[in-house]
């Protein structure tokens, strides 16, 4: 309890407790962590960077002290981690908005793909969410349903990121113009719509799609992870890309470092990266967030980058 | 509303700051009719400019009332009043903010010439230090005598917005204060 | 249907000194956080969110909502002291509680915001807790087109707060719009109208805007007023002890009374507004504010009116309790804060979702009772902050401007961290003190701002969605309809309120040339 109390101390980010001078004795890292954090306090990235923050000092040996840098569709944060000298002690916890944000921009001020990723420290799965007792309300109904040209169009609807898996799913049965993908700037809107009956489906996160599972029927998991053990008993048996056999989307939250950083500090903070996640405080913290740690190590998540970067690529003109 | 003061400029009458403002905004409108963005179709028809040219339509509408308009010949009292020094010192006030900004908060917007410039200068990236210089500097300018009050209040200020904000949480920059607080993180 | 044994639990939970003190500290650092241009109730939640890791259910919820309630208020102290509203929720404050200051009465406009803040939120918190069900199933009917046509009802409400200039009322609206456009096309996430610049690409914030127009437009103007009137400068700066000593007119009761119209009006309106997601307090405030002044013109408000400040106050306070409406319907946040609000309940082990009531009844029981204590709260520490800024505001302008202005660079930067917001600030502050020499009004240009995305956003996703068939997407529903027509009858109203308060303008300006005449002669 004591030990919680430091450490939720040292997660208030007041500093106050994560004063230490950095010494260089050439063990990594030697002083403060940066964590910047791309958008404004209180969003989903920023929560995690306080829980994790919470226990930086255990498992670094310095603090981690965390730097909310909103704006631009998080293209700030990554811009301002692109500024900060390649040593190692800067990390951006970062989600597929900022990637989209400057694949998205004509001329942006950094290139998503040249960045160096330390470890993956969760993965969304995009989950559809569609009414009970419809034809569509499986996923082999729904397959069914869309191939039939008689039937109307059907509107999902969600936030990019998460739009971009059913998207990815139907574009490899060639059934991706058979929907409406409707973009929202939130999930809570969405869901709203949703509920209202404004459109037919919503795409959503994990804990998201588990307070829906009572009175909806929960399609596809666009991701190949399989649930945790909460999600299962509130949803059943899910179908995901890994069982229907298509090419997954795996929207990644991942700790990326500046591109020079060199290889041997992006590996080391890969692994300190896993220790943290294995803390009990953390698991816990983050369980009650309804989220899941999935954890990468440097090169696991640097190959799985690639794929994900590859699929969004593709799939993005479907918006514009 | 306003004075028909005639002796006021017909520059700072309503029909003369509208005619100002309807170059300026023609201006814009050719610059925004240059630009491919506008042009773009979107996935539901609208083109990626059409709400900005539409705005910009009904400003050069609305000033155009104003160029013609039943007050055109008023001015309003404050317009009346205005100077061109008076501007000056709006815009040399704003100056005096970003560069309290940028030594306070060590910013440098992404430009080398910048950084190399605050690299230069001492304590930048201090907060308590450049606040205390940007609050003495502006009552001073403002005409707070004698010029030790504007200081003492300076100091005073800076020092309780400092301790409120360490208080919430909230970081604010500090190099050589947090040091010898053992408050900066590094 | 009240679970007894669990609201016994409840009670025991929340009178417990701690939660009570939490309650305070909420309250107070609220107040504060709100008063400080640029830090909003987001902000400081977020900050406090982990220290609640390690509290108790009750204590966390205190913190918490306690926080959220002063910020809310918070914002009208130094809208009304300083003409620099502390939020953006605050701004529609500025226009009659500074010129109440200007005119003596500081701390009258400074008690009428505290009382129309804590009632409106207290109604708005009873009606909350007796109907959340059934206003989650309202806001269920608000879909693209309906929201669509809400926007443009709003919009409507424009030409009651355009002043007495209507074509530059109107290119104020447009001004807003045309900010608005900058940044991403709701459809495709494209950025435009950025000037080519990245960092606009998710365009203006509302928080560097407002503190821009509102807060540097006013302190630009008292430099400059400062350097017109040379002798006046000399003769403050000798009497700033003086000005500090001084009392002020308080607020009788009857006055507060007075107030019943407009403070429902900003009841009802900030109950709605807040229990649709993503309009916010904001909205709630300029609604109310438009509706009051259109609903009595006889009052004037505008010109400096305890009515005004009423109106604002109780619009933006009244939406903190409707906010959790969806949160604890459906589980979806609304906005921001009711995001953060969920995620301490999912730490406390309350997962928030329609089944809360029977899964956790202690919980909802408990923040029901914060919900109403924290007003009771936010009265007596509001009350403390109200008199030491009312004081502050009396400050000699050479003191003050030089502040406020320091309060606006570390307010634009602290919201987001972002360096770029700062430059927008001081961008806006000229546009702002242009505004106020060229007196086009300010309201109608922050009001299209923030609905005219909105009402676009939702257009184009009802076109989205109805294949672009404009009928079914402007006419889905009985609701699209009523509302619709909602918006023909008001624009009929208010063209012809328009005529006739001219008409009067016109008696008025004669009558006034007279009386100028005959005083000549």
């Amino acid at each position: 309890m004591k030990l919680m109390k430091l450490t939720a101390l040292a997660a208030m980010g007041a500093s106050l407790a994560l004063a230490t001078p950095a010494i260089a004795d050439g063990h990594y890292p030697s002083g403060t962590i940066k964590t910047i954090v791309p958008f404004g306090a209180g969003g989903g990235t920023d929560r995690w960077a306080r829980v994790m923050s919470s226990v930086g000092f255990d498992v670094f040996g310095h603090g981690m002290h965390v730097q909310n840098r909103g704006g631009a569709g998080g293209t700030i944060g990554w811009k301002y981690m692109m500024d900060q000298k390649a040593d190692g002690h800067s990390i951006l916890l970062a989600s597929p908005t900022p990637v989209m944000a400057a694949l998205m921009e004509k001329n942006p001020p950094y290139d998503p793909e040249n960045v160096r990723i330390a470890a993956y420290y969760s993965v969304m799965k995009p989950t559809l969410v569609a009414p009970k007792g419809k034809p569509y309300s499986t996923w082999a109904g729904l397959v069914e349903y869309l191939k039939d040209d008689s039937n109307k169009k059907l509107t999902i609807g969600g936030t990019m990121t998460q739009l971009l898996g059913p998207a990815s799913l139907l574009a490899q049965l060639g059934l991706e113009k058979r929907v409406i993908l409707v973009p929202y700037s939130g999930t809570g809107k969405a869901v709203n719509d949703y509920l209202g009956g404004h459109i037919t489906m919503v795409n959503v996160t994990t804990s998201t799609a588990v307070g829906l599972a009572d009175k909806n029927a929960i399609v596809v998991n666009a991701s190949d992870l399989d649930y945790n053990k909460k999600a299962i008993a509130a949803m059943g048996d899910v179908p995901n890309a890994k069982t229907l056999g298509l090419t997954p989307f795996n929207p990644p939250r991942f700790v990326a470092m500046h591109p020079d950083t060199p290889d041997a500090q992006v590996e080391a903070m890969g692994k300190k990266m896993g220790e943290l996640l294995n803390t009990k405080s953390v698991k816990r913290l983050i369980g009650k967030l309804g989220e899941d740690i999935v954890y990468l190590d440097a090169a696991a998540s640097e190959a799985a980058y690639k794929k994900v970067m590859a699929e969004a690529k593709k799939y993005l003109p479907l918006f514009q | 509303m306003a004075s028909s003061d005639r002796s006021v400029g017909w520059l700072r009458t309503n029909q003369g700051v509208a005619a100002c403002l309807v170059v300026a905004i023609l201006i814009l409108l050719g610059y925004l009719l240059s630009q491919d963005w506008v042009y773009q179709q979107q996935r539901d028809g609208f083109r990626l400019g059409f709400f900005t040219i539409v705005s910009t339509f009904v400003m050069l509408v609305c000033v155009g009332f104003t160029l013609i308009g039943k007050q055109k010949d008023q001015a309003t009292p404050e317009m009346a009043k205005m100077q061109p020094n008076h501007w000056i010192r709006a815009f040399f006030g704003l100056f005096t903010m970003l560069i309290y900004y940028i030594l306070a908060w060590d910013a440098h917007f992404s430009q080398e010439w910048l950084r190399a410039i605050i690299d230069v200068i001492p304590f930048t990236g201090d907060f308590l230090i450049w606040t205390v210089v940007f609050l003495t500097f502006g009552m001073a300018m403002l005409g707070v005598r004698p010029l030790t009050s504007a200081i003492a209040a300076g100091a005073i200020v800076s020092c309780v917005i400092f301790g409120l904000f360490l208080l919430i949480g909230i970081n604010l920059p500090q190099s050589v204060v947090g040091h010898i607080l053992g408050t900066a993180p590094v | 249907m009240i679970n007894v044994d669990a609201l016994y639990d409840a009670i025991a939970l929340v009178f417990t000194w701690q939660t009570l003190m939490w309650i305070a500290i909420g309250v107070t650092i609220g107040v504060g956080v709100g008063a400080m241009p640029g830090l909003t109730a987001t902000t400081g939640i977020a900050l406090m969110l982990p220290l609640t890791f390690t509290m108790d259910q009750a204590a966390a919820l205190g913190l918490l909502i306690g926080l959220y309630k002063g910020a809310i208020y918070g914002g009208s102290i130094s809208a009304i002291s300083f003409a620099t509203p502390g939020t953006s929720e605050a701004a529609a404050t500025v226009f009659d509680g500074h010129k109440l200051m200007t005119r003596g009465k500081g701390k009258k406009a400074l008690l009428i915001a505290l009382y129309a803040s804590v009632t409106a939120d207290f109604l708005s918190d009873v009606i909350t807790i007796l109907i959340a069900p059934l206003l989650a199933l309202v806001a269920l009917q608000f879909g693209p087109s309906e929201r669509f046509w809400l926007m443009v009802l709003a919009v409507c409400l424009l030409g009651a707060l355009s002043g007495s200039h209507f074509a530059k009322g109107m290119l104020s609206a447009a001004m807003g719009l045309f900010i608005g456009t900058i940044g991403a096309d709701p459809v495709s996430s494209v950025p435009r109208n950025t000037f080519d610049l990245w960092w606009l690409g998710e365009g203006i914030h509302l928080i560097p805007l407002v503190v821009g127009i509102f807060a540097m437009g006013a302190m630009l103007e008292k430099i400059v007023e400062m350097s017109t009137v040379k002798q006046k400068v000399k003769r403050l700066g000798g009497t700033m002890k003086g000005l500090f000593s001084m009392g002020g007119e308080g607020l009788s009761f009857k006055e507060y009374l007075s107030c019943w119209k407009e403070m429902s009006i900003g009841l009802g309106v900030g109950t709605f507004v807040g229990m649709l997601p993503g309009l916010g307090s904001t909205v709630g405030a300029f609604l109310s504010y438009g509706i009051a002044k259109q609903a009595s013109p006889e009052k004037k408000i505008g010109t400096g009116k305890i009515e005004g400040v009423a109106a604002a106050e109780a619009g933006n306070n009244a939406t903190v309790g409707p906010t959790l409406v969806p949160l604890l319907a459906f589980g979806i946040p609304g906005s921001a804060v009711a995001a953060l609000i969920g995620a301490a309940l999912m730490l406390q082990g309350a997962t928030p979702g329609p089944r809360m009531f029977e899964l956790f009844p202690t919980i909802i029981y408990s923040l029901f009772i914060i919900l109403l204590l924290g007003n009771i709260f936010n009265l007596g520490i509001g009350r403390m902050f109200a008199f030491l800024y009312a004081k502050l505001g009396e400050l000699p302008p050479q003191v003050l401007v030089p502040i406020v202005m320091g309060m606006a660079v570390i307010g634009a930067y602290s919201y987001a961290n972002n360096e770029w917001d700062v430059l927008v600030m001081l961008v806006f502050g000229i546009v702002g003190l242009f505004m106020r020499t060229f007196r086009i009004p300010e309201a109608p240009l922050i009001i299209t701002f923030l609905l005219a995305p909105q009402a676009e956003e939702n257009l184009r996703r009802g076109l989205l969605i109805n294949e672009g068939d404009w009928i079914a997407t402007l006419m889905s529903s009985p609701l699209a309809i009523g509302l619709a027509i909602a918006v023909v009858v008001l624009t009929y109203i208010s063209t012809r309120m328009r005529i006739a308060e001219r008409m009067t303008e016109i008696a008025d300006d004669a009558e006034a040339a007279e009386a100028e005449a005959k005083s000549n002669s």
